[in-house]
């Protein structure tokens, strides 16, 4: 089920009010950024700034996003854990050697790439996080408008995103009377009531869909979804800090990169 | 099952988004066609892709004590061909990605790879080889499905397997030790969404066979031939 969704906590963020563009300037500039970092450094400190930023200034309950952390952290220490195996090269730290054909090992490079691949999951992971709590998706589908990527495309997923609210409450209150039946009481019996579960809503999404062209039409729908984009105007301010900031982190990757000047 | 936000190094983040565009564009084509065609297939494919996006955020009951979520790409894409699923995975992944932190944005391409392009190429491959044969409907939907669903499992393991070759043996072994992690639970996992899904047909069938006439998935005299079926079953059954 949908345990946290992002996009009420985003209408509720502190920079709700600031440009959708200058946002996504600093979380896609800072996601790039500790993307092609080479070392664990600069996602490292990305990650801990934005998660600060989002804290502080941006008025995020500390417990709320310790919640949606906890959700990719599980995955990526489950990760790290095959890749530190997995990977090899340098010097053999630990070695264990159960049975003749299972020979599991820690070495120094595959520790190198671990601690990266874990660090950069976290630092790209807050720069995402940056995004989805604090600019809500109506904002974002206005930039898309501005940036021109294709109105049909754009009106699909304003369907898609009005519907998925309309539908999961209509899912959670099906399996609720489920569960008040002993539908998903054994195996067999879950399956058959979750095949229900899914058919209707597959039925009442199309009859849905249905009553929206007629809706439309009575509204004098001609192709094209008009919406109202209340975006405060670009602050040169806090366009200036955002610039100061990803300049900063990436001349902490220039510093910590060694060989990066010759491309420069 | 998705490659979470940063997990692939950035060259390949790259190629598996110039991997995916064509797909993307030529899916773009396709709706504008549709839509220019036929305008009420816009709000009709919104609400397809929302009960997508609700049918993934489910989880899927699993007899091994894990749990998984459905992917549904195997349903739209009989019902609106590899193209348009394309758009409506990769719409389903940036609205995981935003709404419910599943996924990414640098990895979404390779995403869109393995569960909006791979599985839906491969169940299409099947659904186009059984659709016209004298193969039960319901067997064809159970195998599109499970097929759809393995095929998204066996790229996102060599996605990340060619990313993180193992130290001896290559791509390869890498491939195989990500495959065996993943197939404990999701082979059992594909098999029931088949199952799910095959029943989720059969109410369609039962209740609104009228919306799989009008996006041409089976033929009328194959769903009449289904539902005749079922309505002797359910005879005998009173009998």
């Amino acid at each position: 089920m949908i345990d946290a969704n992002l996009d009420y906590i985003a209408q509720e963020s502190a920079f709700r009010h600031i440009h959708p563009g200058t946002k996504l300037f600093l979380a896609l500039g800072s996601l790039i950024l500790c993307l092609i970092s080479p070392t664990p450094v600069v996602p490292l400190i990305s990650g801990i700034i934005m998660s600060l930023v989002l804290i502080l200034p941006g008025r995020l309950s500390p417990a709320q996003y310790g919640k949606i952390l906890l959700g990719p952290a599980i995955f990526i220490i489950m990760s790290t854990i095959v890749l530190l195996f997995m990977l090899g090269g340098g010097n053999v730290i630990w070695r264990f050697q159960p049975v003749p054909l299972i020979d599991l090992s820690i070495t120094t490079e595959s520790v190198r790439i671990s601690t990266l691949t874990l660090c950069r999951v976290f630092g790209c992971s807050v720069s995402l996080f940056f995004i989805a709590l604090t600019t809500p998706m109506t904002d974002l589908f206005n930039s898309m408008k501005r940036t021109r990527v294709p109105i049909e495309l754009i009106d699909l997923m304003m369907i898609v995103y009005r519907f998925i609210f309309i539908f999961y409450e209509q899912a959670v209150e099906i399996w609720q009377a489920q569960v008040m039946r002993l539908g998903y009481s054994r195996p067999t019996e879950a399956v058959r009531s979750f095949s229900r579960l899914c058919g209707m809503l597959f039925i009442s999404s199309w009859n849905a869909g249905e009553d929206l062209v007629r809706a439309m039409d009575c509204r004098c729908y001609n192709g094209i979804f008009p919406s109202l984009d209340l975006a405060e105007p670009i602050k040169i301010k806090s366009l200036i800090t955002v610039t100061i900031y990803l300049a900063a982190l990436f001349g902490i990757l220039v510093v910590m990169t060694p060989g990066i000047m010759v491309f420069l | 099952m998705h490659i979470m936000e940063g997990f692939l190094p950035w060259q390949w983040c790259i190629v598996w988004w110039i991997a995916a565009i064509p797909f993307l564009v030529m899916g773009t084509i396709q709706l504008r066609r549709i839509i220019r065609k036929d305008r009420e297939y816009l709000s009709l494919l919104g609400v397809c892709g929302a009960f997508i996006f609700i049918l993934s955020a489910l989880k899927l009951p699993s007899v091994t004590g894990s749990s998984s979520h459905p992917t549904g790409t195997g349903l739209s894409t009989m019902c609106f061909g590899v193209f348009i699923t394309s758009i409506i995975g990769a719409i389903v992944l940036l609205f995981q990605a935003l709404l419910l932190a599943h996924g990414g944005l640098s990895t979404m391409g390779a995403n869109m790879v393995s569960m909006a392009i791979g599985g839906p190429l491969a169940g299409y491959a099947v659904y186009y080889l059984l659709r016209n044969t004298r193969v039960n409907i319901y067997i064809t939907v159970f195998i599109v499905t499970t097929v759809a669903d393995l095929v998204t499992y066996i790229i996102t393991s060599f996605e990340l397997a060619i990313a993180y070759p193992a130290q001896t043996g290559g791509i390869l072994s890498s491939f195989e030790a990500f495959f065996i992690i993943f197939a404990v639970t999701q082979i059992p996992l594909a098999i029931i969404e088949g199952c799910v899904l095959t029943l989720v047909f059969k109410y369609i069938v039962a209740l609104k066979s009228d919306i799989l006439i009008k996006l041409n998935v089976f033929s009328e005299d194959q769903i009449s031939r289904a539902s005749h079926n079922e309505d002797q079953i359910v005879h005998l059954e009173i009998q």
